[in-house]
């Protein structure tokens, strides 16, 4: 083989779990607070905690992941500010210690003191350990003067310690446990921590899986030279150095303490700074603390079962395992499995619980007494840095409420004239009725008696209060309203309005004005708003400034009142107040918050059932001059249950784009809602909403622009949890605080906020899925083209989109949403490509199609597509979001999925709306399968469709008992795009056409069925298209190609697409299945549907209380036209086609499907699309049958599957890759070729019989259709591929990668006869991978050189962790295309092509039969060919070989260029070689066959 | 998650509680009975007493079963390996079943105690050593159990016809796997062979736990490259029997309600037990504690 390549694997960043934290102590002008240090993966990531930052990685280990890390300065001498600092680190990872020495130096020239170069240096590579190293520790100048850490020791989990000398590099002694020597006792760590900084005081306490500390030491043995041997323990000192020339002392280990007292296995332990504490934590959820007790300390006590330790308090508290603990010289702190972090005090007492992380749970927990800074770090990736308020002294003893008491102030007060209101309340009593905050210290408060009064806490902890309104009789204020205003340029700066509503109906609006700090009442109208009794909320609105107000009534209606020259001094007018507009909910229900936009001309409004409505706020109407005669203004839009049937409590407007609006609610429901009004379309959409779980009600959003960091900038949620009222970082997703109080002091000189988040937070459970977003789709001003999206589904039900860029951090990840209740995402597919389906075009009424906007956004339609446990499916569209910069108002919303980009230099930044959702309606059974001995081919039934809520109701009270019984799952999916070429949907309400798109999606269940449905765009709405049947096993992965074939339909040559799906099932079986039938009549039938008529575009995902129970919600579902359309009304006869066409046999050479039949009688038996239509047929489904099935292919289930395609001709080449539990990965061809000539059939046959060889097990097979034949070429199978199980498969048909249990990536290469041969392989730190997906990208091209950047991503079973690996290719080829002489030996140049644009050089190799192509593009981002990367830009492909060794046949190269496409055309021969070769150019589709018949 | 969820989705798990197992990992233990018969040879042996001799040894304790003796302990202690000895009475076993994988996660690398050096060692040991997965073993839907104790136990390393190399001393065991290529980590290797000297007869079959491990900066050289040490695969039940991956209807009751049934054998004495009870102590102590109030 000519194919000379070098590879070389450059792990990239890895994604996952922390496992070592430690902190490096700097000197304090390179930051006050310690850098940290932490393992993840096998990489080392350093952190300046100060600036929450990261400033470096290292990568320390190959495939070993990082758990421990030790680290000492070096001295730097006499210079108090040195520029430098050195430190040795030790780090292990399983059996490996290394030692580094890690160089910071400030930089010269900077200013900055930030910047800080780094150096790691890798000093010493320790040997191999037999057993996991569980602790290290620099020992100095204990046995030896030179130097300081001249010594380490090295904890190993069989209880022994090994002393290794550092300056002499070599292993001087190793000591065994003497309660664990071979073979009287052997003894398994799971813990063990050292303590002492020389040989001689060095403790060793270690956690036996037996519940069991041992805590034992060296003592000097004072016969010299008298060895080891006392007869009762011998070869307890095993010497491996020279133990004499230590001080010349005899060293024996001696048991000192064996601490028993917990109920389960040692998990960590950790000594205090004098050792005279332990503290112990175990899988009992507890931790424990032992206190030497010095009074014992006589050696014949030793043995004793304390020893001369006493048992502690008990730290119990903990939910779960206790993984980490640490003691220092006033507080105890513990992390475990509950995801809490838990401070103790020495007595243990619980002095606070931190609760920060998700997922998993914790895994380290780090302290600095000196600087009160705790780190917490868990499997979710994320790294938390915490102040403790207390001073480190101050801790001791204090109990968690007095702690509480000092974090903030408290006021408590009353308002002023409530003297003598000893009795009881009543609604007559004076007391609060409304109170809004101003600003930090000013409150407005209303009272039942009608008074309004401006309170202001002072400095020193008293209320001022000063009356503001008194009213004439007693009327109670119902609602009050502040707009409070910054004037930069007016004296004295700030003017507060409020107004108030009172129970009479009339409002009043004061001005209030300050003087010295004393507010004094400047203008106040009032006028009568309502009825008495009818007013019941007044707002402002912040856009519309304090000329504006609006007010609601419990019916719904908002009046908008205007008043002229408000800021006259004159008080108390009523004259200039006039209404200028009314809204009318068409809700009825009370508006509760509304939001306006006067750029934007509109008004948005919450009720409070959960309703948004929109009207339209004409300028004109607001700066009318003159009143006009009031209308009620019509609604514009609506969205009804934005959040379920709970109180709308907040609503913002901010500009996305010209003609978008995005509009962010909150609610009762706890939940975040956003929604997009399209004002050119008028229609308002879901596109994303965000449930916060800790509260039940949110009360509003804000976004918090003062924050020290680019990437730190926060976004609040506020709302109430239970009688907490509570901030919630939605960036961090933690608790902030816990408001109890008023007012909170910022401590002085703090100038960060804590906690804060030092690395990026991820899944905090198993992916199960993952894909790569091609960068084709991200904006094209993204400054580094190499950056790319990975999505990424997770057991904990969330989907997440994280940015990864090669040789870089990740930079961001944003949670995109979360599955319905939390279940489990099981797998992702992206869809963007988008097929045209041949079907008889549906004239419009009047037969013109406008162009319109959104018609370019169908075109560039991309969706995510996730589906997972309790079988919701979940789509997401694909929106770039172009941030248009220096407008604040669209910051506020940039936050909307969770996360944000890591600097707002970088704006392009990829998002997916939530689009759709789908899941089994509760009390509607489920269509289920009884399954018989052989035939599993059932009616699946389906509740008609309700039509009035009474049936509905009665429905789901009777089948209610049944709901609970679908607990099934989605176990993978594959989806398509399809689209109606010509037609055009008319959409009535907008007078709009839009291109018709349905996204075919084919999930596999966990019932064992197949089934395949369509989402038909862009009216979000789902249908069950075709039951593919019969199944005995779930299907475990999916896959699918779509065939452009050339058919003559009616009389002309059309292009139609035979969609092909191949499924790989539990019992080892990969079955074909044909599902173009369906998609046909589907599209058929769809277009002559009009579906707007009847559709509700208004969807929300169904997550959120409010959603879930409710009478009121669920007769809003039920009011919906069903939206499940049965598929005996899309594919007519389906039934009756699989019925009559019973008996194929596999074995048989062909097969027909008669899907022209299909299609047909499709079009024949349905009629015109009406609601009675959908919903009132009894519900049968098309069934599909399979192509073909390969039983047994693997052994055990077939776990993963990938395909790619070739062109040779008109026919197209498949390779199939499985990967299966059996450990084996199997490789499967076959052959595609539109309407065969009967001569091409007969070669291809030919060639099939010869094909039939030994490696090929299955026989080949051929199915003829009318449009179509499939011919199987050949199958060849690695058995024992993988050491376990396989679990992700990628092949572009020339190379494999494949990952699996056993934590391997393997890099295979494809050669002729179908054999896989492996090419390398590489270990990753991913301890379980479970799913991988791979990308190529090119890369720079130098002269001859090609670099393939493979990108491959693969993420475990257990953890989050995704790890990146390129790969370099280099080709040492020369220019040129290389013909083939007839002997088949000798190269020569054919073709050299050299594209201006593309730079390109092309190679073709060849020896041994195989000839190779390359294409090398110079600059892929920039050329419009990047569209291509999607596939693959490295256009190598291999010839089409068909088995035997003497054959060369067809082989069809394919190079794609900006200008032409390439066609080399080796003309097959039975007679090995080739006799002609061509160039062609063309369009791949127009390219007719090449003169390539037999020799 | 309550028990009939769990019912619905792990048919296995139901299906144990029906007829009565411990737990649904009988199945799979059935199921390479099946194929590979081994209980076969145990049950037929020409001993004193109709019952075969059985002898259960873990580290956590066990609720007794009639005709087994329990041994709690660790196996890989060389006390509990002679405890166990003088049980068989000198005797050899027949069948040596062996789920070793230790009960500790948090992170969970620690649970590669027993390494890929362990199917080496096996190698070496008997002429036959095949990976046999039970159809029952796998399961997509069941997430992991944070308490489950058998993360690896995806497929099973049968080994059959044990025949230690000739002169086999069990101190050449370090030389011997050096030759093969397997430079360090014999210790690992120390629990199978505290189990080996037992079973010197007919049968071993030790639960494989994920071969996993090395890397470049452990070896393991006998995994990779053109002398890999094979080992068949095989799948091991019935292809009509239960899919461990499908769901299945909960079976209609007359009632009209499917009700779950409890574990065969519950826990007994797990590590959080006193946790547990403290948690339970603490919420009636506030509960007495208001009821006082409530009363004064």
């Amino acid at each position: 083989m000519r194919e000379e390549r070098e590879w070389r694997v450059e792990g990239g960043q890895y994604l996952g779990e922390i496992s070592a934290l430690c902190f490096l102590k700097v000197p304090p002008h390179f930051s006050s607070l310690p850098y940290l240090l932490a393992g993840t993966g096998s990489q080392l990531l350093l952190f300046d905690v100060d600036r929450g930052r990261q400033i470096k990685s290292f990568r320390i280990f190959e495939g070993v992941r990082v758990h421990g890390i030790g680290a000492q300065v070096m001295k730097y001498e006499g210079d108090p500010l040195p520029s430098s600092v050195t430190f040795k680190i030790i780090v292990s990872g399983e059996r490996r210690v290394k030692l580094y020495s890690l160089h910071l130096q400030l930089r010269p020239m900077s200013l900055e003191p930030s910047c800080v170069s780094t150096d790691l240096i890798l000093l010493q590579l320790l040997p191999r350990f037999a057993h996991w190293v569980l602790d290290i520790r620099f020992l100095q100048d204990g046995l030896s003067t030179e130097e300081r850490s001249q010594y380490l020791a090295v904890g190993c989990s069989d209880n022994s310690i090994h002393i290794w000398d550092i300056c002499k590099s070599n292993l001087i002694f190793e000591v065994r446990c003497p309660a664990c020597l071979l073979p009287v006792e052997r003894c398994l760590l799971y813990s063990m921590r050292l303590w002492g900084n020389e040989f001689e005081s060095l403790h060793i306490a270690s956690g036996t899986i037996f519940n069991e500390i041992i805590v034992w030491k060296f003592a000097c043995k004072h016969g010299k030279q008298s060895s080891t041997s006392t007869g009762e323990e011998p070869d307890m000192l095993r010497n491996v150095g020279d133990i004499h020339s230590i001080d010349g002392h005899c060293y024996e280990a001696r048991i000192v303490s064996r601490l028993a007292g917990h109920q389960g296995s040692i998990f960590c332990l950790s000594w205090s700074s004098d050792g005279s504490k332990l503290v112990s934590t175990s899988d009992d959820r507890s931790a424990r603390m032992w206190i030497a007790d010095s009074e014992m300390n006589a050696p014949d006590k030793l043995r004793k079962s304390l020893g001369p330790y006493l048992s502690g308090p008990m730290l119990s508290g903990h939910g779960a395992r206790v993984w980490d603990c640490s003691i220092y010289d006033s507080l105890i702190v513990t992390a475990g499995e509950d995801c809490t972090c838990r401070v103790w005090g020495l007595d243990g007492q619980a002095l606070e619980v931190i609760k920060e992380h998700s997922g998993r749970g914790i895994w380290r927990c780090l302290y600095d007494p000196d600087v009160s800074l705790l780190i917490t770090a868990g499997f979710d990736s994320a790294i938390k840095a915490h102040r403790l308020r207390a001073s480190s002294s101050g801790f001791l003893g204090e109990s968690l409420k007095e702690v509480n008491e000092r974090r903030a102030e408290v006021f408590t007060t009353t308002i002023p004239n409530l003297s003598g209101h000893i009795r009881l309340m009543d609604s007559k009593s004076e007391y609060v009725r409304c109170l809004k905050f101003a600003r930090e210290d000013t409150i407005y408060v209303a009272t039942n008696h009608g008074y309004v009064y401006h309170a202001r806490a002072s400095g020193s902890g008293s209320i001022e209060w000063t009356e503001l309104v008194r009213p004439s009789e007693e009327v109670p204020i119902i609602c009050m309203d502040v707009l409070f205003r910054n004037l930069q340029d007016v004296l004295p700066g700030i003017e507060d309005w409020i107004a108030v509503g009172d129970g009479k109906g009339s409002m009043k609006v004061v001005k209030v004005v300050f003087t010295d700090c004393t507010p004094q009442v400047a203008v106040t109208i009032s006028w009568s708003a309502e009825m008495e009794r009818q007013l019941l909320g007044a707002y402002w609105c912040r856009s519309l400034g304090c000329g504006f107000i609006f007010t609601s009534n419990p019916r719904g209606l908002v009046k908008l009142w205007k008043w002229s020259n408000p800021s006259s001094h004159d008080a108390r007018r009523e004259s200039d107040v006039h209404m200028v507009a009314e809204f009318m909910s068409p809700f009825g229900a009370r508006i509760m918050c509304l939001d306006a936009s006067c750029e934007e001309e509109v008004l948005v409004c919450g009720d409070l059932r959960g309703n948004l409505v929109l009207f339209p706020l004409a300028k004109c109407v607001l700066f009318a001059n003159s009143p006009q005669s009031i209308e009620k203004t019509p609604v514009q839009a609506y969205f009804r249950g934005a959040h379920g049937i709970s109180t709308v409590s907040s609503i913002s407007i901010a500009r996305f784009s010209s003609s978008l609006t995005e509009i962010r609610s909150t609610g009762a429901d706890g939940c975040i809602c956003y929604l997009e009004y399209d004002r050119d379309q008028q229609l308002l959409e879901f596109v994303g909403m965000k449930q916060i779980k800790e509260l039940s009600l949110v009360e509003s959003v804000s976004t918090d622009h003062y924050s020290v960091d680019d990437s730190v900038n926060c976004s609040y949620a506020v709302g109430f949890s239970s009688t907490d009222f509570l901030i919630w970082n939605l960036q961090s997703e933690t608790k902030d605080e816990v408001i109890y109080v008023h007012r909170y002091p910022v401590l002085d000189g703090e100038k960060n906020i804590f906690p804060r988040n030092l690395h990026l937070q991820f899944h905090g459970r198993e992916i199960h899925c993952l894909c790569i977003i091609p960068e084709i789709f991200q904006s094209s001003a993204d400054a580094n083209p190499k950056s790319s999206w990975i999505a990424t589904g997770c057991e904990d039900g969330t989907v997440r989109l994280t940015r990864y860029r090669p040789g870089e951090n990740w930079s961001t990840s944003n949670l995109l949403g979360e599955h319905v209740g939390g279940s489990a995402v099981r797998s992702l597919c992206f869809v963007s490509e988008i097929h045209s389906a041949e079907t008889k075009v549906v004239e419009a009424s009047n037969g013109v199609f406008k162009k319109n906007g959104a018609l370019e956004n169908v075109e560039n339609l991309c969706l995510l597509i996730s589906v997972g446990a309790k079988r919701v499916l979940t789509s997401w569209l694909l929106r770039n979001r172009q941030t248009i910069e220096g407008d604040g108002s669209t910051d506020g919303l940039q936050n909307k999925y969770g996360g944000r980009n890591s600097s707002l230099k970088d704006a392009s930044s990829m998002s997916f709306k939530w689009l759709s959702t789908d899941m089994p309606t509760k009390g509607i059974r489920a269509p289920k399968k009884k399954q018989d001995s052989e035939n599993l081919v059932k009616t699946l039934h389906k509740v008609p469709a309700a039509k009035s809520v009474s049936t509905s109701m009665e429905a789901e009270q009777t089948q209610h008992g049944d709901a609970h019984d679908d607990d099934w799952r989605y176990l993978s999916v594959t989806a398509f795009l399809v689209s109606v070429p010509h037609s055009r949907q008319v959409d009535l309400i907008t007078a709009i056409y839009l291109k018709l798109t349905v996204c075919f999606v084919v999930v596999s269940c966990s019932d064992a069925t197949l089934t395949l449905r369509a989402l038909v765009l862009p009216y979000r709405y789902w249908f069950d298209v075709a039951c593919l049947t019969p199944l005995s096993s779930p299907v475990l992965a999916l896959q699918h190609v779509v065939i452009p074939l050339q058919v003559a339909h009616q009389g002309e040559m059309v292009t139609k697409n035979a969609f092909i799906v191949v499924s790989g099932s539990t019992d080892g079986s990969i079955a074909f299945w044909d599902v173009s039938g369906g998609v046909d009549s589907f599209m058929q039938r769809v277009s002559s549907l009009h579906m707007e008529k009847f559709i509700d575009f208004q969807k929300r995902p169904r997550t959120g209380r409010g959603s879930q129970g409710g009478r009121w919600w669920r007769s809003i579902d039920a009011v919906k036209p069903r939206k499940k359309v049965t598929g005996a009304s899309v594919a007519g006869n389906g039934e009756s086609i699989t019925s009559d066409e019973v008996t194929f046999d596999h074995s048989s050479i062909s097969m027909t499907t008669k899907d022209e039949k299909i299609s047909s009688d499709a079009t024949q038996t349905t009629s015109v699309g009406s609601e009675e239509s959908f919903s009132d047929s009894p519900a049968k489904f098309a069934e599909i049958k399979p192509l073909h099935v390969l039983n047994s292919v693997h052994q055990s289930g077939v776990n993963c599957l990938d395909i790619c395609n070739q062109n040779i001709g008109n026919d197209s080449l498949y390779s199939v890759l499985s990967g299966g539990d059996d450990q084996a990965l199997n490789f499967l061809q076959f052959v595609l070729s539109p309407a065969p000539s009967l001569s091409n059939l007969d070669t291809v046959r030919a060639v099939g019989t010869i094909a039939e060889s030994e490696s090929a097990r299955q026989a080949i097979l051929d199915f003829s259709n009318r449009s179509y034949s499939i011919k199987f070429l050949s199958q060849n199978k690695v058995i024992s591929a993988h050491s376990s199980a396989i679990k992700g498969v990628w092949t572009n048909g020339i190379s494999v990668f494949s990952t699996g249990l056993d934590q391997r990536v393997r890099c295979w290469k494809l050669q002729e006869h179908c054999t896989l041969s492996e090419h390398g392989h590489f270990i990753t730190s991913v301890p379980e991978p479970e799913a991988l997906d791979v990308r190529a990208c090119g890369r720079q091209v130098k002269r001859s050189t090609i670099n393939l950047d493979l990108w491959l991503l693969f993420q475990p079973r257990k953890e989050e962790i995704l790890i990146l690996c390129s790969f370099v290719q280099k080709l040492l080829s020369s220019c040129g295309i290389w013909k083939r002489n007839a002997n088949g030996r000798d190269l020569s140049i054919m073709k050299n092509i050299e594209d201006p644009i593309l730079g390109h050089l092309l190679v073709v190799d060849h020896s041994h039969g195989s000839i190779v192509l390359t294409v090398a593009l110079s600059d892929l981002h920039s050329s419009p060919l990047s569209k291509w990367e999607g596939n693959c830009c490295c256009t190598l492909f291999k010839p089409y070989v068909t088995g035997t060794p003497l054959e060369l046949s067809l082989g069809m190269y394919l190079v794609i260029s900006t200008n032409f496409v390439w066609f080399v055309c080796g003309v097959p021969s039975v007679h090995n070689s080739i006799r002609d070769a061509t160039v062609y150019t063309g369009i791949s589709a127009e390219v007719k066959s090449p003169s390539c018949g037999g020799p | 998650m309550g028990k009939a969820s769990r019912d619905k989705r792990d048919i296995y798990y139901r299906k144990a509680k029906e007829e009565g197992w411990r737990a649904r990992s009988a199945f799979k233990l059935l199921q390479i009975d099946e194929e590979f018969n081994i209980f076969e040879g145990a049950c037929n042996l020409p001993r004193n007493t109709d019952l075969p001799l059985i002898v259960a040894v873990d580290l956590q304790p066990m609720a007794p079963i009639e005709g087994v003796i329990q041994v709690q302990g660790d196996i890989t202690n060389a006390r509990t390996a002679e405890v166990v000895i003088r049980h068989f009475d000198g005797c050899k076993a027949e069948l040596v079943v062996c789920d070793g994988a230790p009960d500790v996660t948090g992170l969970h690398d620690m649970d590669e105690f027993v390494q890929s050096q362990l199917i080496l060692a096996l190698k070496i040991f008997f002429p036959k050593v095949t990976f046999a997965k039970p159809k029952s073993s796998r399961n997509s839907s069941i997430g992991r159990w944070p308490f489950a104790h058998n993360y690896f136990a995806e497929a099973f390393a049968v080994c059959e016809d044990y025949c230690p190399p000739a002169g086999f001393n069990e101190k050449d065991l370090y030389r011997l796997l050096k030759e093969v290529g397997s430079p360090s980590g014999t210790d690992d290797l120390v629990f199978m062979f505290y189990s080996f000297p037992i079973d010197i007869d007919v049968k071993g079959l030790a639960n494989f736990l994920s071969v996993k491990s090395s890397n470049s900066d452990c070896s393991s050289g006998w995994l990779e490259g053109p002398n890999k040490v094979y080992i068949p695969f095989l799948a091991c039940g019935d292809l009509g029997g239960y899919d461990s991956d499908r769901s299945y209807p909960l079976p209609q009751v007359a009632e009209g309600t499917y009700k779950s049934l409890d574990p065969v054998q519950p826990p007994i004495a797990p590590p959080y037990k006193r946790a547990l009870e403290l948690k339970k102590a603490a919420s009636q102590g506030i509960q007495q504690l208001e009821k006082r109030f409530l009363d004064s």
